[in-house]
Formats: C-alpha cells, sequence, structure tokens
C-alpha cells in the first residue's frame, strides 16, 4: 500500500491533498499519517525533517497493532475544532483498554515521543495504582516482592502514618 | 519535647537505573509483548501478565511521581525496586515539579483552640483551598512550636526554632528533624544573650537546601554596637559553618526564598527598615531598598511571594480605609517595583468583624488571605483575587466538634506548601 506522498505543501486547502507521511511497524505493516497528526511525535517530527520523503518510516519498535492505534490518537488530536471535553471523553474511550495495551500504548508513546499520549497512559496507571494496598498492587501488576517479613514490616514502620 | 525521629528513606545512593536492583523488576524490553496470548478479564483481574514490571524506569517513575505522597510512603513497600524509586533524590524533584505545576493549593493552617475537653493546645491542618476541608497532621502537633507568626514553606519543607534548636519539617511526609546544635562562638569577652533565628533557603541551580543561622545580642542601645554573628548548615551535611556576618536585627514580617536567595524584612543600624537578601549560593549578604511607599512602619509589613516575585504587603491602612498596599518586584535585576495598590470590597469588614486582630498572607494562587486572628463557631479564611478583584470566604470544614465548641486562635497566616517527598535526611 505504500506509495509516494503527492508533492504538495504541508498546509491543507481543498483543492491540495494533504502531506502523507508513511509508516512501516515492526512486523511489515503500512500505515499512512496526515503530516500534521504525526507532528505530534516528536520523534517523527525529527525523522520527517531528515527527509524521509517517499520511503516508509521504519518503526521496529511498534507493532502494527499498536501502531494503528497510534495513528488513530494523532490524527483525533490534530483535528481542528474538537472541543476539550469530547477529546477529553474520547481519550477516556481510547485508554478503556485491557492492562497490557495500555503499557504497550505507553512503550509506544515513550518511543515516538508523544508527550500527550504518554501523559494520558501514565496517568491510567497511576489511577489504577491509587487506592489499592501494596498487597493488591503486587496482585494486579504481578510484582513479586523480595522482602521479607521483616523488612516489609520495618517500611510499614517507617511510615505507619500513611497506612492509617 | 518529643521530637520524632528521622524516619526517612534509605539506600538512595544508587541510581535506579543501574543494576543495582533486584531480578523482579525493570528490564527495558524491545517492544511490546504482543508474543502473549490475548488476555482474558480474569487473568488481568489476578495480574497474570507481567506488564508494569516490563517498563523502563523513567516511565515508572513519571507514573509513581503523579500520586500524592502519603499514597507514595504506603507503596515503598511493594517491592525494592519501587522503593528505590520512590527513595531516590532525583525522584523528589520530579514530585516537586508535579506539586508546583499542580494548580490546586493546599495549606498550612494552625489553631490554637481544644481538642478534648481538657487538652488546649495548638493544632496543624492541611487544608486543600478548592474543597475547604482540612486535615489533621496530628503527627506534627507534638513537635513544632507555633510561637512565630509568620514563617513560610520552601519547596514543601519548613524551618522553625525551638529555643536554641533548629527543626525542620517536611509537612507532607510528616518528618521533623533536629539538625546538630550550634552556638555562635563567640569570645568569652564578648558573650552576651544572644538570640537566634534561622531560615531555610533553596538555590534552584545546584538544587541544595542550606539553613542560615543569625544570633544577636540584645543590645538596648545599639549604636553602642550589636553583636551578631552567623552560621550556615547545607542539608546532608552535619555540621555548621561560620560566614560572614549579615542582619543585625531580627526578621519581621516572614521570610521568603525566591531566585536562590532568602530575603527578610528587617532593620538596619540606623533602625530603617530594609530587605536583607542572603544568596544560598554564595552565602553572602546583600540588602534591598524598599520602594518609597513603604517605608513608613514595619508591623504591618509583610513579605510575600506574589506571582513569583518579591512582593512587600503594607496593610496599615487595612482598618480604616479597606486598603492594602502591595509593591511586586517585578524586575529583581534592576530593583524596579511596580506599586499595586489593592481596595477591598467593604463586605470584607461585614466578615471579620467579630475578630479585633487579622492576619494577612498569601498562598500561590495570587490571592491575598485574610484570616481572623480569633473565631469562634467556624474557622474560615477571606481570599481576595487580585486580578479579578473578587472576595471570597472560605469556610474551613472537617475540623473535629470539640475545637469549634469554644472560640479558637488562628496562630498563624496559612502558608502554601507544595507536597514534597524529600527524605531530610538526604537531602
Amino acid at each position: 500500500m505504500s506509495s509516494s506522498p503527492p508533492p504538495s505543501s504541508a498546509a491543507a486547502s481543498p483543492s491540495c491533498p494533504k502531506k502523507m507521511i508513511a509508516l512501516r511497524s515492526s512486523d511489515g505493516e503500512t500505515f499512512e499519517i496526515e503530516e500534521a497528526a504525526a507532528l505530534q511525535s516528536k520523534t517523527l517530527e525529527n525523522m520527517i525533517d531528515e527527509d524521509c520523503a517517499g520511503t516508509p518510516i521504519p518503526l521496529p519498535n511498534v507493532t502494527g497493532k499498536i501502531l494503528a492505534k497510534v495513528v488513530e490518537f494523532c490524527s483525533k488530536h490534530a483535528e481542528p475544532g474538537v472541543d476539550d471535553e469530547s477529546l477529553r471523553a474520547w481519550d477516556a474511550e481510547f485508554v478503556n483498554v485491557e492492562q497490557a495495551t495500555v503499557f504497550d500504548y505507553i512503550l509506544a508513546a515513550n518511543f515516538l515521543e508523544i508527550p500527550t499520549l504518554l501523559n494520558l497512559t501514565c496517568n491510567v496507571v497511576a489511577d489504577m495504582i491509587r487506592g489499592k494496598t501494596p498487597d493488591e498492587i503486587r496482585k494486579f501488576f504481578n510484582i513479586k516482592s523480595i522482602f521479607s517479613p521483616e523488612e516489609e514490616e520495618e517500611v510499614r514502620r517507617e511510615n505507619h502514618w500513611a497506612f492509617e | 519535647m518529643a521530637v520524632q525521629d528521622d524516619g526517612g528513606g534509605c539506600g538512595g545512593g544508587e541510581p535506579p537505573s543501574g543494576g543495582a536492583l533486584d531480578a523482579e523488576s525493570l528490564r527495558i524490553p524491545l517492544g511490546p509483548t504482543e508474543k502473549q496470548p490475548r488476555r482474558t478479564r480474569e487473568e488481568e483481574a489476578t495480574g497474570e501478565n507481567a506488564g508494569l514490571t516490563e517498563l523502563p524506569t523513567e516511565i515508572i517513575s513519571n507514573i509513581l511521581s503523579l500520586l500524592p505522597v502519603k499514597t507514595l510512603l504506603r507503596i515503598r513497600s511493594v517491592s525494592k525496586g519501587w522503593r528505590s524509586i520512590i527513595d531516590h533524590r532525583s525522584f523528589a524533584d520530579l514530585v516537586l515539579a508535579q506539586s508546583l505545576g499542580c494548580s490546586d493549593v493546599t495549606s498550612l493552617i494552625s489553631i490554637v483552640g481544644n481538642i478534648e475537653p481538657t487538652h488546649f493546645g495548638c493544632r496543624f491542618f492541611s487544608l486543600d483551598h478548592q474543597t475547604g476541608f482540612a486535615v489533621p497532621l496530628g503527627q506534627l502537633d507534638q513537635t513544632i512550636n507555633s510561637t512565630r507568626l509568620d514563617w513560610q514553606s520552601v519547596n514543601g519543607l519548613i524551618c522553625f526554632d525551638v529555643g536554641d534548636l533548629t527543626y525542620l519539617c517536611n509537612i507532607s511526609t510528616r518528618e521533623v528533624r533536629a539538625l546538630p546544635p550550634a552556638g555562635p562562638d563567640l569570645p568569652v569577652h564578648l558573650h552576651r544573650v544572644m538570640h537566634s533565628f534561622s531560615a531555610l533557603g533553596f538555590d534552584p541551580v545546584t538544587r541544595r537546601y542550606k539553613v542560615m543561622k543569625t544570633w544577636v545580642s540584645n543590645a538596648l542601645n545599639r549604636m553602642a554596637g550589636v553583636i551578631t554573628a552567623n552560621k550556615i548548615l547545607t542539608l546532608g551535611t552535619n555540621s555548621w559553618r561560620k560566614i560572614d556576618s549579615g542582619p543585625i536585627d531580627f526578621p519581621c514580617g516572614g521570610s521568603v526564598c525566591i531566585n536562590g536567595s532568602i530575603h527578610f524584612l528587617t532593620l538596619d543600624l540606623m533602625s530603617n527598615k530594609v530587605i536583607v537578601a542572603f544568596d544560598v549560593e554564595t552565602e553572602k549578604f546583600r540588602t534591598l531598598a524598599l520602594p518609597d511607599g513603604a517605608l513608613n512602619q514595619l508591623h504591618k509589613t509583610k513579605l510575600i511571594e506574589f506571582g513569583g516575585c518579591l512582593t512587600v504587603l503594607d496593610y496599615e491602612h487595612l482598618e480604616e480605609e479597606n486598603t492594602i498596599s502591595m509593591y511586586v518586584l517585578e524586575d529583581y535585576k534592576n530593583r524596579v517595583w511596580m506599586e499595586r495598590p489593592i481596595v477591598l470590597p467593604r463586605s470584607w469588614k461585614e466578615d471579620l468583624s467579630r475578630s479585633e486582630r487579622f492576619l494577612v498572607g498569601s498562598v500561590r494562587a495570587e490571592e491575598i488571605l485574610l484570616a481572623p486572628r480569633v473565631t469562634a463557631g467556624e474557622v474560615y479564611f477571606l481570599s481576595y483575587d487580585v486580578e479579578k478583584k473578587t472576595l471570597k470566604k472560605v469556610q474551613v470544614h472537617g475540623l473535629p466538634l470539640s475545637l469549634l465548641r469554644s472560640p479558637v486562635i488562628i496562630a498563624c497566616a496559612p502558608i502554601e506548601y507544595v507536597h514534597s517527598i524529600l527524605a531530610l535526611s538526604e537531602v
């Protein structure tokens, strides 16, 4: 599906097609994204400047499944005329996914340097942590603690008021 | 008097991204874990996936820095990896940056009154300005002696003296730490009765906290010679160092740390009002002249930070004329003050009419706060928004009922504090 981008300026106008950037995922899928949307990613912004005109930009750290969603996110956030409240609602729906997918989004947002997506997803994980006891957190995220019971008791005692 | 010993972090010396962590934590993966089979909701709830532990350390740090200090202290016990992140010095900077970037305002208020039927004393609360809800800071009640009416907090830390000892307190973690005792070290023939005061400063470039302590002799005739001595302690070290002399009198009207210098109002040798600035990095004193309009009297003047600038509040005429003169040092380098007169709507007096005296202060959100000194049945503050020129009453709720049954004294104007997880042993 790879095609060379039309020789047009970045500014969109009815008669002139918008500039599209081609991306290739780690598993070989290709996606097209509008330049304005691509600029949400600092990584892509740098790559575009270096003139990868025509050839798809390879992204070995992101699978097709996740890249598709990232493209969707960036496109939505580059859309003009969306009010804050509906964007927030859209974002909430966007991250209403399995825990593992949220982590995939975080890694992709980190690699592609998309501050809005990184911020959104980090807050989702913070919300998962909030309100849980240490034990619940360990179970939820499958974290193995190698504190001995005495060590753990000591850590609790250090800040006992926080457990009240 | 009981002072809680250092309960702060341990082992924060190693960077979390080094190999020092145990196996269960933070390796950097090559890519998303697409190879794992699709998870069911049930598996997810029981944590069959290992997603979180595969995230890079900086990301986990960023996520954790979004959480409140109380939560962070609790989740230190989740794993050694998390404890290592939370205790690390650079993590404290992340938390501070989050708190400074947040528009929610929290302040520390202190109230003297009856908590139980027989227990009259000073109690501290943290006040959320959005909701008006006060949370008791019980752990601090025994240790902070609120004789001063004008503290400030520096990045969420406050410094206070009890007798000859200097204490530091992190309001968010409730940690209180006594600094090593110090004396003015004067030659025997110069011994006098000396009183001391301490001030905390922060240098944003080196990110170091220092406490500056001044001793001033009790000379009746100032011109006959005032003896002063100054010492400084860099937090993280355990010893006081003697430095060149500075101000010759006690501060009157609070201290404010701005632009890496501690500023306070005091009197010079000729009994003129002056602002003394102590540069935290160079450890030198200098003076700043007050703006012309603010020279007249000392007692109803206060230094605050307003909109990021050093500001003098002069409320001498507040009661008769409903005015506060505000001088903002907008151009620090060239010492250019901007005068911003404030005229309060007359209604402010109706709310404070039952109180003979009141306290003036400011918190981060560019408001001026008025606090009734004595109040009965309810605790509240008046908050004046300087930009919008509006006055509103902030009712404080969540206070123990026994406190409100008799009149209470507001011990000091609210001081704004940001949330800090800095362990005082480690600065």
